[in-house]
């Protein structure tokens, strides 16, 4: 979907995000299931990590921006509140998408794995991008 | 749409048990060969985690008379041309990054951490090994 909304959904603005909000880190990698650490890990192209908010499960993948992310086997979950306790902040771009910001190079890999152990695993199902 | 459990393949975990020096770099091969989910490594990558990680565990064996108890890693990439690797044991994990490039130098390092501690070090296979060596220490 060209702005990062549902399809199918009214267009709204960016509604603030509040510490209960719940935020899906989809698994776009079969071995994040076993290791979420590294579903947590910043990438050294990326800025922040992407995130889905306000958005059901089986339709995260469709309010992702990356190009040629055609498959998931899985879901995430992290609170708002969760990320912000960590000194990270959470900015959202779209009205179902969000970047987690904040994460020096120096912390890439102990803030994945506070992320990962805080997060939980809700969906394990293999999905493909209609 | 289906759900797909993650396993390895009896033989892999056979070989991982009985020659975990072949094992962690005929992993790092296929990783290089192409593996789905992940973005094929560099050749710098590949063979500088190949010649490290490899290195490492020989001194593991030297030391040790073996590497068998070491867990098996993790082998995954960092989708741009660097290669990742973590062991875990218990609350202990070390992970190593390979960058793509010798340029910048901050994406090959060494992470570990434990409950009381953790830090990113230079990824040698000096630092590597005694890193798996405190990781095996319980």
């Amino acid at each position: 979907v060209a702005d990062g909304g549902i399809e199918g959904s009214t267009p709204r603005a960016f509604r603030g995000l509040q510490p209960p909000d719940e935020l899906f880190r989809i698994l776009r990698k079969k071995i994040w299931l076993d290791d979420l650490h590294e579903a947590f890990v910043l990438r050294p192209f990326e800025a922040g990590l992407s995130v889905c908010y306000d958005c059901p499960i089986d339709r995260c993948i469709e309010v992702l921006p990356a190009p040629g992310l055609n498959t998931m086997y899985g879901v995430a979950k992290i609170t708002v509140g969760q990320v912000l306790d960590l000194g990270l902040v959470v900015v959202p771009d779209t009205p179902n998408h969000a970047l987690i910001l904040g994460i020096s190079w120096e912390e890439v890999d102990f803030v994945a794995s506070r992320l990962a152990e805080l997060a939980i695993i809700v969906d394990r199902t293999k999905r493909i991008r209609r | 749409m289906s759900a797909e459990p993650i396993t390895r393949s009896l033989a892999a975990e056979r070989q991982a048990l009985s020659n975990p020096s072949s094992f962690v770099a005929s992993e790092i091969d296929k990783l290089a060969a192409g593996v789905q989910d992940e973005t094929i490594p560099t050749e710098f990558a590949h063979r500088n985690a190949r010649r490290i990680v490899e290195a490492a565990y020989q001194i593991l064996e030297r030391k040790l008379g073996s590497a068998e108890r070491l867990p098996a890693p993790t082998f995954t990439t960092d989708d741009a041309g660097g290669i990742r690797l973590g062991w875990r044991s218990g609350a202990k994990q070390v992970r190593v990054s390979f960058g793509a490039a010798p340029e910048p130098a901050t994406q090959t390092y060494l992470y570990f951490e434990s409950p009381v501690e953790h830090h990113v070090e230079n990824l040698d296979t000096e630092n590597l090994a005694e890193r798996l060596s405190w990781l095996m220490a319980g």
